[in-house]
């Protein structure tokens, strides 16, 4: 009843589909976080500018539509053309692809880890075993939890499926886990789709994994992708997670990813950012024993109306932490980036090392950044290190370039590339590093062309 | 090949050149003279067409068309070269990756088959043992961390690799080691040929016992004030530029 539906308000509607959510066969544990998150969304509003963390983030387009979750539907060819554009990951790897939020089992192939060496699959799946539902208790839901702000409530009460990595002590996953987010309209064609997922990674003691996210949706598509994710890292653990976005103009993105780390364990999170008209990251690191140390790099490719905002908040708990952000962003036209990344130093965290680093070109003079770094230490012995800088491309290396006969363009090209280069340098799987840089070059000639 | 008439070039409202006049024809070797500050570099760089650079009066003609009417790298597709008295440092842009892209773009230009990597390679790996460079500077980013001489030879590099009919070197034995003054004379010597021309710009006699100028010209406050042939060089490295600069006051 489509008219019914233009007259309640969109949280109305939100809660009348966490209402219907029908998975009647998800454990009890996991059905009371739901009914909760669906509680805490009656609470929560949509945030607000005058709210600090959302100061330079305008949510109150997407807050007046009412988003649809989608059904399963098969693609049509022009969505299996986006797929496969998106699928560089050599036959060695494992591949889960979501569609709409749901699993697709057609697109997906993966190796079944035996029981000893831990769990890979959709999220639904693994909560079918008891044995991985138990285990998954303790830490789903946890990380990002529904009162945070209610983009985080309705992302709880209203997950569709995901992917879940578990491996069990010393185990090393060798092939990589390609994950790739398709948004369509889905069937009946809806207006405003909504790709809700959650993922969850738990790498015991010692063992170690690499994960790839891919989102993306049609060209067309004017939906919401809200995605959660969270990992665990215990002693020793070491992870290197990749999250590319290239979601279609009109998509908006709102993401928020938590990671707990484990002694001396590593995290190594790159999130390449091109896609989308407005992204929200939320990115939460806790170095939660000594020696932890994570690594986050991030690369916003901006054009057009594009607003990006990368909200940080590195904690460092326990002493012997390090932590590096390092973050680079390329604006043309009218985009608008925003960068805040906080680092708390709690007075326990002894010794610790952190280190903040953005730097952003803008191509036009439209274009604009908001470089917030914070910096909360309660700790004496520490290191702490952060700059900032935002600049224009060089004349001189413009001229230098153009003086050796390159047309302006791909002078241009030239140095932004040379600029945004290195943030993909420490890749080490050189499939990856491939499709990355292949997505940079693409994503430049967007952003340099007839300038 | 070269016609420069009365070209007067200011930088931020400040004139720089006035009322300068040169004139190179194919298959010469000019040098140019004088003071710091006088104004050598500003003509090199006019003449590439840097933006910085305001041309509120005169010509400059190159191979029968308006040199001023071209884009800097219209300029150098034509052939144009300028080897820089400070070549720009372009961090995150390959030393090899810049030259190859460059040779491609004059390459069509010309009219010829663009260079796949491998090709690009057997041929830069020659040059650079000409000019006896460390191949590894090929894989750094242009000019990062390069040794002042390190940069000069990498601006001949480029020059061998473009083949320019017009070359501008902008002070490149500054900074250079005897050796390497050499190595780089060879490089422009090999260069040298009825259908090129060669500007160099130099503070220092001794380049000129290597590259041999047909004229030498020198720049004072703007202008050329006195044009001869190679002796003129070692009257000035005798004689400093003292008796040379009267002849601008009285020119006022
Ligand atoms: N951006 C600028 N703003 C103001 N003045 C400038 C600028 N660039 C150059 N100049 C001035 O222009 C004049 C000529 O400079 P130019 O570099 O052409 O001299 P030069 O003859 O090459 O000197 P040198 O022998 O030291 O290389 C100098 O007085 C210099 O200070
Ligand atoms: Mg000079």
């Amino acid at each position: 009843m489509p008219s019914a539906s233009s007259l309640i308000s969109p949280k109305e509607h939100y809660l009348a589909r966490a209402q219907q959510q029908t998975d009647t066969d998800l454990p009890p544990w996991l059905h009371n976080q739901r009914k909760t998150a669906a509680l805490q969304l009656r609470s929560l509003d949509f945030p607000s500018p005058r709210e600090e963390a959302w100061k330079y983030t305008n949510v109150a387009t997407l807050s007046k539509i009412c988003y649809e979750l989608p059904s399963v539907a098969p693609l049509t060819q022009e969505q299996t053309a986006t797929f496969r554009a998106a699928c560089f990951d050599p036959q060695s790897w494992n591949r889960l692809v979501f569609i709409n939020g749901h699993f697709a089992p057609e697109f997906s192939r993966f190796e079944t880890l035996p029981a000893a060496d831990g769990f890979l699959g959709p999220l639904k799946q693994a909560l079918q075993n008891a044995d991985e539902s138990r285990r998954m208790e303790p830490y789903l839901g946890q990380g990002i939890t529904p009162d945070e702000h209610l983009f985080a409530a309705l992302g709880s009460a209203l997950w569709q499926d995901g992917f879940y990595l578990r491996l069990a002590p010393d185990k090393v996953l060798k092939n990589p886990v390609h994950v790739i987010h398709l948004g369509s309209t889905g069937s009946p064609v809806l207006p405003h789709p909504l790709w809700v997922s959650r993922h969850l990674i738990r790498l015991e003691r010692g063992s170690k994994a690499t994960v790839f996210e891919t989102y993306l949706s049609l060209p067309s598509e004017s939906g919401l992708t809200l995605a959660c994710s969270e990992v665990q890292l215990d002693a020793g653990a070491n992870l290197e997670h990749v999250k590319l976005q290239i979601e279609a103009p009109q998509t908006d993105h709102i993401s928020s990813a938590s990671a707990c780390l484990g002694r001396d364990s590593q995290y190594q999170l790159l999130t390449l950012s091109a896609g989308s008209h407005l992204a929200r990251q939320n990115l939460r690191v806790r170095l939660d024993a000594e020696g932890a140390n994570a690594q986050i790099r991030g690369l916003d490719l901006l054009h057009g109306q594009q607003h990006a905002d990368n909200h940080l908040l590195i904690d460092h708990a326990k002493p012997n932490g390090s932590s590096q952000q390092f973050f680079k962003g390329v604006l043309a036209d009218s985009a608008h980036l925003v960068f805040t990344g906080r680092i708390h130093v709690h007075p326990d965290a002894q010794k610790t090392n952190a280190y903040q680093l953005n730097k952003h070109l803008l191509l036009s003079e439209k274009a604009g950044v908001d470089s917030r770094p914070q910096l909360e230490i309660f700790a004496d012995d520490v290191r702490c290190t952060h700059g900032a800088a935002i600049g224009q491309l060089d004349d001189e290396m413009l001229f230098y370039l153009k003086s050796r006969g390159l047309p302006e363009n791909i002078a241009r090209k030239m140095l932004t590339l040379g600029f945004a280069h290195d943030v993909l340098e420490n890749i080490n799987d050189a499939n990856m590093k491939a499709r990355l840089e292949t997505v940079l070059s693409d994503q430049l000639q967007k952003l340099t062309h007839d300038r | 090949m070269l016609e420069v008439k009365d070209l007067r070039v200011s930088i931020e409202d400040k004139e720089i050149l006035k009322g300068l006049s040169l004139s190179v024809r194919a298959g010469e070797v000019h040098a140019i003279m004088g003071p710091n500050g006088s104004g050598k570099s500003t003509l090199a760089r006019a003449i590439a067409g840097h933006p910085s650079y305001t041309v509120t009066g005169g010509s400059i003609r190159y191979d029968g068309q308006d040199l001023l009417a071209l884009a800097p790298d219209e300029r150098a597709r034509a052939g144009v070269f300028l080897a820089f008295q400070y070549p720009v440092d372009i961090p995150g842009v390959g030393n090899s990756y810049f030259l190859r892209a460059a040779l491609n773009e004059v390459r069509k230009h010309r009219g010829q088959r663009e260079l796949d990597a491998m090709e690009f390679l057997d041929l830069i790996k020659g040059k650079i043992k000409e000019l006896d460079m460390d191949p590894e500077l090929l894989k750094r980013p242009v000019n990062e961390g390069f040794s002042g001489g390190e940069k000069k030879r990498n601006e001949i590099l480029q020059m061998t690799l473009l083949e320019p009919k017009l070359a501008l070197l902008d002070e490149t034995d500054s900074g250079l080691d005897i050796d390497a003054l050499r190595i780089v004379a060879d490089g422009v010597n090999r260069l040298r040929n009825p259908q090129r021309a060669i500007v160099v710009v130099t503070h220092y006699q001794r380049l000129l016992n290597y590259i041999v100028p047909d004229y030498v010209h020198v720049l004072v406050e703007g202008r050329v004030v006195k044009s001869g042939g190679k002796e003129l060089a070692l009257q000035l490295e005798a004689q400093g530029y003292d008796w040379v600069k009267p002849q601008t006051v009285a020119a006022h």
